[in-house]
């Protein structure tokens, strides 16, 4: 018996712990531990509603985007405007959050997850045209390996050029997502923590000028998309097949479903460009979304607060030296089973249920891979799900963008009401993400949110079942127990998020004190 | 992008766990000012690399951050880019989202700008919550003349007079009070 422990595992948002147990490097057991304590939710107690679209972004620096939307859902289910919201409105949120979904999984594939399969160092000592080969050859003679290192050794599968041409589009990929933080800026005011999504609707006017500022970006992402992200995702697949094999985990998929497409005031009725659902993976078993059999479970979290409560009724109280808990994040729990969220589970929701644009590009990945639709229950499969999918928001957003009405109203006019619930339902890049809240006396008395990656990385629950990702790590065959790549990739493709941390600089040595200016 | 400033505030910090938000709290009040159209002002949250996009070119760049180095609350230091690295797990992540990573991203780009300062406050309280401690609010206000004068800004552009109360940054506050008005408001 042997145990590896990641702490922290590298390029992903926060901090995340995982400890494997191996057995002749079979994963007996692996855990997943959040470092991060949260409980943001108890600021916003207290306070008028309204802050809570801002406040909630601030969570993340990473997904603000999709906080601002579930917060306003539910903002817009306890004001009683959700099904108020103008046209303009609806899908100014589709184009702000889609900018935001763009830049999100360019970023996961290209500057998070790709270094677990190209080797930069192919760059190194370059001499030909290719301009970003030709910087990022600079930037290694300089001696400047940060963004690149420190990684795993010894599983870098890539043929020259094809390393050489994923390099290069690790720099393009940087002015991609400079284009969609600009695009959503058009619509959102600012990035980070727009101020464009509001409850009604959203505050920008629609101008013929911004829309052709959006579409110019948009094409230019679109482009890249079909020439770059997908045939590198699936350049990687190539090289990399027993990742179709790898970290299948617990093969029940869950989407809250995403893109509203009309305001019917019941989210979970609403018609949306990707539906709710879940999913059986084994059987592929479909069945309709009930938010109530959503329950949050601490057993093994380091919360002393009540167990296997529906989320509108949960708390936050930490107890850091609980017996048997190991992370900060808590279990929800869907009908008492694991779930697995984020663009796999959405995929493969919407193929299930026959979505016709959903199906088209899936088949179409399958056939050139000459792989199985099983086969994407995978690590792979996260990854071009993630790509297949900003491929269909983006095709998505370009119709949208053409559907707004220039002059009309983009946010319903209202009063606040006193009392009210409401829920917030969506799908943020990594997964479903809820908000609940409650107001008495004008101001919020309760307020949850479910992130996706308490979902993905939850630990053990009430039944001592595993988490998702725990159940993809477990079972698996570590070749190299020192350079345990198949743990962290397995890890990443889930494109974990445990930010809400802190942003604060330590000085480097000890000599703070000779740079005091007060 | 069309014609940009050529120098910027970049406040960056966290607004949730209090001290660790006095960078945005700084932009937050500097944006109120009457600003000439050479200087722009940005809050950046938890912003890490996408603000690749926003200081790159730049002929100054002021940064105002939060710092933890157990010196006496409320300390301002004045720190150039390489004395510094992020607090959490130095040099291990690209991407623990941090103004030095985006720092890194435009010198790949070869578009780094020309100068950077970095005004750093060290923090008492992060615990989660909004407002800052009263030796860190304290701070703010002399990061803000510290940061005008890097920036060029004469005395006409600071309108905000220090030890004012009606628009100075938040105490330390309980957390629980009703119709608070946000800093934002």
């Amino acid at each position: 018996m042997a145990k590896i422990v990641v702490d922290p595992v590298t390029r992903i948002e926060g901090h995340l712990k995982i400890e494997a147990v191996t057995d002749g490097g079979v994963v007996k057991e692996a855990r997943c531990s959040g470092m991060l304590f949260r409980g943001l939710e108890r600021i916003l107690r207290g306070r008028d509603p309204r802050d809570a679209q801002r406040i909630t972004q601030r969570i993340c620096g990473v997904c603000p985007t999709a906080h601002s939307i579930a917060s306003t859902l539910a903002l817009d289910d306890a004001f009683g405007v959700a099904d108020k919201v103008p046209e303009n409105g609806r899908i100014l949120r589709n184009l702000i959050f889609g900018s935001n979904y763009i830049q999100s999984h360019v970023l996961h594939f290209y500057h998070l997850a790709a270094l677990d399969y190209v080797d930069v160092a192919a760059a190194a000592g370059y001499t030909g045209p290719d301009p970003h080969l030709k910087q990022v050859a600079q930037f290694i003679s300089r001696g400047s390996l940060a963004p690149f290192f420190p990684r795993y050794e010894g599983d870098y599968r890539l043929p020259k050029e094809v390393n050489q041409a994923a390099v290069s589009h690790y720099v393009e990929a940087l002015n991609a997502r400079r284009d969609a933080q600009e695009m959503l800026a058009i619509f959102g005011g600012k990035m980070p923590h727009n101020m464009g999504v509001f409850p009604g609707g959203a505050l920008e006017q629609v101008t013929v000028d911004k829309i052709a500022e959006f579409r110019f970006r948009l094409e230019r992402l679109r482009t890249f998309i079909d020439n770059m992200y997908i045939p590198d995702v699936l350049a990687v697949a190539g090289a990399y097949p027993d990742y179709f094999e790898i970290g299948r985990g617990c093969q029940q998929y869950l989407s809250y479903g995403n893109w509203d497409l009309d305001q019917h005031p019941d989210l979970t009725q609403r018609k949306r460009a990707l539906a709710n659902g879940r999913l059986n993976g084994k059987t592929l078993e479909a069945e309709t979304f009930d938010p109530q059999q959503i329950r949050e479970q601490v057993k093994h979290s380091w919360y002393k607060s009540r167990s296997d409560v529906p989320p509108s009724q949960a708390d936050t109280e930490a107890d850091p030296v609980k017996p048997g808990a190991y992370s900060f994040i808590k279990a929800p729990r869907y009908n008492g089973q694991v779930h697995e969220v984020g663009p796999l589970a959405r995929m493969a929701v919407a193929y299930v249920a026959g979505n016709a644009p959903v199906k088209t590009l899936v088949d179409g990945a399958l056939s050139a891979l000459g792989a199985e639709a099983p086969a994407l229950f995978s690590v792979l499969g996260r990854h071009a799900a993630r790509a297949l999918e900003t491929k269909m928001v983006a095709d998505a957003m370009a119709d949208w963008l053409l559907q707004l009405k220039p002059g009309e109203p983009s946010c319903a006019v209202y009063d606040l009401p006193e009392e009210g619930s409401g829920m917030g339902l969506t799908e943020a890049p990594r997964g479903s993400l809820g908000h609940w809240i409650e107001i008495k006396n004008g101001v919020i008395e309760n307020y949850q949110a479910i992130v996706p990656t308490t979902w993905n990385c939850s630990p053990r629950d009430d039944n001592d079942q595993p988490g998702a990702c725990e159940q993809a790590m477990e079972g698996t065959k570590v070749r190299d127990e020192q350079n345990p790549f198949e743990l962290v990739r397995i890890v990443r493709s889930y494109d974990p998020c445990l930010a809400c941390s802190i942003h604060m600089m330590t000085p480097k040595g000890g000599q703070i004190g000779r740079f005091r200016v007060y | 992008m069309g014609s940009r400033a050529p120098n910027i505030l970049v406040g960056i910090g966290n607004l949730l766990r209090r001290d660790d938000g006095v960078g945005v709290i700084v932009a937050q009040q500097m944006s109120r000012l009457d600003l000439p159209d050479d200087v722009e002002v940005i809050d950046a949250g938890t912003a890490g690399t996408e603000l690749a996009g926003l200081i790159e070119r730049r002929r100054l760049v002021v940064v105002v951050d939060a710092i933890d180095a157990g010196e006496p609350p409320g300390s301002i230091f004045r720190l150039d880019p390489e004395s510094v690295q992020p607090a959490s797990r130095a040099g291990l992540s690209v991407h623990d989202l941090h103004f030095l990573h985006a720092l890194d991203e435009t010198r790949l780009l070869g578009s780094s700008p020309e100068r950077v300062v970095i005004f750093a406050v060290q923090v008492a309280d992060k615990s989660t919550g909004i407002g800052l401690s009263e030796p860190v609010g304290r701070a703010a206000k002399r990061v803000m003349a510290l940061a005008a004068e890097q920036l060029g800004l004469s005395i006409e552009h600071m309108q905000y007079t220090p030890g004012s109360d009606a628009d100075e940054p938040s105490p330390a506050r309980p957390a629980a009070a009703s119709r608070e008005v946000m800093p934002w408001h």
